[in-house]
Formats: C-alpha cells, sequence, structure tokens
C-alpha cells in the first residue's frame, strides 16, 4: 500500500459512514411518516428503499474496501454484524412484503396490473439479494477477520 | 483507472447540472431566508450522490499517482470546508428566521429536518478539510516522516541484509 493510499482511505471509511448516516436518517424519518399499518404504506416504504439501494451499496462498498485494505479490525467485525443483521431482515421481509403485494394486486386497475407486477418482482428480487448478498458479505467479512488475525 | 476518473467527472457534472436546472427554473430570491434556506436543501440532498463522485475522482487519481491532480482535488476541498462551513452558519441563521412562518404542527418536523442537514453539512465539511489536508501533504513531494531516509552507501539496515 502508498503512503498516499494508507493517508486517504481512513477518509473513505469516514466518507462511506456519512452517506450511510445521510440516506440512514432520510429513510428513518420517511418511516416515521409512513403508516406501516396498511400493506399500501409498507410496500411503499420498500419501494423508497429501493430508490435508495445503488447510494447505499456503493458506501458500503467504500466501507468494506476500506476497512480490507487497512485491516481495521473492530470496523471488519461491525460490518460483519450489520451485513448479517440487514440481510437477516431482508429475508425475513420477503414473505411479508410478498403478502402485503398480493392483498394490494385486487385493488390495481387491469392497465397498470403489468407495470405494478414487474415493480413487484423488482422488489422482491432485490429484497432477496439484499438477504442473501447480506448473509455471503457477513461470512466473507468473518472469514477476513479470521486471517486476518492469523496473519498477525 | 482513467475511466473511474471520467465517472467521477461525469456524476459531479451531471449533479450539479441538474441542480443548476432546478434552481433556475424558479425565481432566484438571493436576498429571502426562505429561499436560501431551500437551495441549501437541495444541496444537502444531493450530498450522496456527489459524495459517490467525489470518491471515484479521488480514489482513481491517487490510483494514478496524478500528484498535480491530487493537489488540485485538495486545493478544491479546502476550499469547499470554507464555503460549506460558511454556508452552514448562514443556513443555520436563516432557519431561526424561517422558523417564525412555521405552522405550530410541523415545527418538529422543521426542527428534525435542519438538526439533520447540519449534521451531515458539519460532518461533510470536516472531512473535506481533512482529506484536503491529507491529500495536500501527499501531493507535495515524500512524506515528512520519509525525508533523508533514502538508503546510504556506508550504512546498513539490518533488515536489508539478505542474509537476516
Amino acid at each position: 500500500m502508498t503512503p498516499i493510499e494508507r493517508r486517504l482511505l481512513p477518509v473513505l471509511v469516514v466518507i462511506g459512514s456519512i452517506i450511510l448516516l445521510n440516506q440512514g436518517l432520510d429513510l428513518g424519518s420517511i418511516a416515521l411518516g409512513a403508516d406501516l399499518e396498511t400493506s399500501a404504506g409498507r410496500v411503499g416504504l420498500i419501494a423508497f428503499l429501493w430508490t435508495r439501494a445503488p447510494v447505499l451499496f456503493a458506501a458500503d462498498a467504500f466501507l468494506v474496501l476500506a476497512a480490507l485494505r487497512l485491516n481495521w479490525t473492530p470496523v471488519l467485525a461491525g460490518l460483519a454484524v450489520g451485513h448479517l443483521l440487514v440481510g437477516l431482515a431482508a429475508l425475513a421481509g420477503a414473505p411479508q412484503f410478498l403478502a402485503d403485494a398480493g392483498r394490494m394486486a385486487g385493488s390495481v386497475t387491469l392497465p397498470q396490473i403489468t407495470g405494478f407486477r414487474i415493480t413487484v418482482a423488482r422488489l422482491l428480487a432485490m429484497l432477496l439479494v439484499a438477504g442473501i448478498g447480506g448473509l455471503i458479505a457477513s461470512g466473507s467479512l468473518v472469514q477476513a477477520l479470521r486471517g486476518g488475525r492469523k496473519a498477525a | 483507472m482513467g475511466v473511474l476518473f471520467l465517472a467521477g467527472l461525469v456524476i459531479l457534472l451531471d449533479q450539479s447540472a441538474d441542480l443548476a436546472a432546478t434552481l433556475l427554473s424558479r425565481k432566484i430570491e438571493v436576498s429571502a431566508p426562505a429561499w436560501r434556506f431551500g437551495v441549501f436543501g437541495l444541496v444537502t440532498a444531493r450530498t450522496s450522490t456527489l459524495l459517490i463522485g467525489d470518491v471515484l475522482l479521488f480514489a482513481s487519481v491517487v490510483m494514478l499517482q496524478w500528484r498535480t491532480m491530487i493537489r488540485a482535488l485538495a486545493a478544491a476541498h479546502l476550499l469547499l470546508a470554507v464555503a460549506g462551513l460558511a454556508g452552514l452558519i448562514l443556513f443555520l441563521l436563516d432557519a431561526i428566521q424561517v422558523r417564525g412562518g412555521v405552522p405550530l404542527q410541523g415545527t418538529a418536523a422543521f426542527t428534525a429536518a435542519v438538526v439533520r442537514a447540519a449534521l451531515v453539512t458539519g460532518a461533510v465539511v470536516l472531512t473535506f478539510a481533512w482529506a484536503g489536508i491529507v491529500a495536500w501533504r501527499s501531493g507535495t513531494g515524500t512524506p515528512k516522516g520519509r525525508r533523508g531516509s533514502s538508503p546510504s552507501l556506508l550504512v546498513t539496515d539490518a533488515r536489508d541484509r539478505p542474509d537476516s
């Protein structure tokens, strides 16, 4: 690793954290205002989450890459736990989302049904990818932690 | 790596153009606190995407070892940190003025939005100042600690010996 990389990689960790904080606060304010008692409210929240997914994935990639390069054990451990929790939450939420979408489908008019189905399929795929990807990433981070400890 | 640099540049230009288009589509009232407050909110809402573009630029320039560009980015970040700090102070003063016109039931949401924008901007200002200083030092010749540590012809470090 070059000295410039060593100096600037911690900045990358902070920038990734700021992006996650910014998006997290935004999602939190939306979640507080959403009507989570209704199917439409819950599906709407997942759809809103999807609009933020690319930015969240990018911030996550910054954090993981920088933490791996710097071999920061506490950050790697935190990321492993975070990925495990997000993965489990996404997988646990997928059946509820599908049930909510099924309830909503009855009220969708015929010209809009194709678009609705595509959106539901996209969101379900996102939940599954986030769930499985979160678990795989968590396992890989734990392996990286073990590898780092052995090397030390 | 050059492609990464271009991608970062495209993100920054696209976001800036989008922001300019949004601002120019409405009446510009620089003297009105509500207008300035709204502009600051618009910029804050784009912080995440702008930061991604910024990271792509920085990462590619560091990987390519473009020292002049590293220094240019460092100077830009230091300037942006100062501008961000000035903007944050103005935003907080404007928020106090605008708060008077907010209906009572919306005060809590307004305060939460102001705190969030201030928190994110404060973190960005500090990070930009830090990144600017670190990048400026990195972009100017050899790092301080390594100066004068070039291998001597007479005295060799034990770690450099082939038998060690």
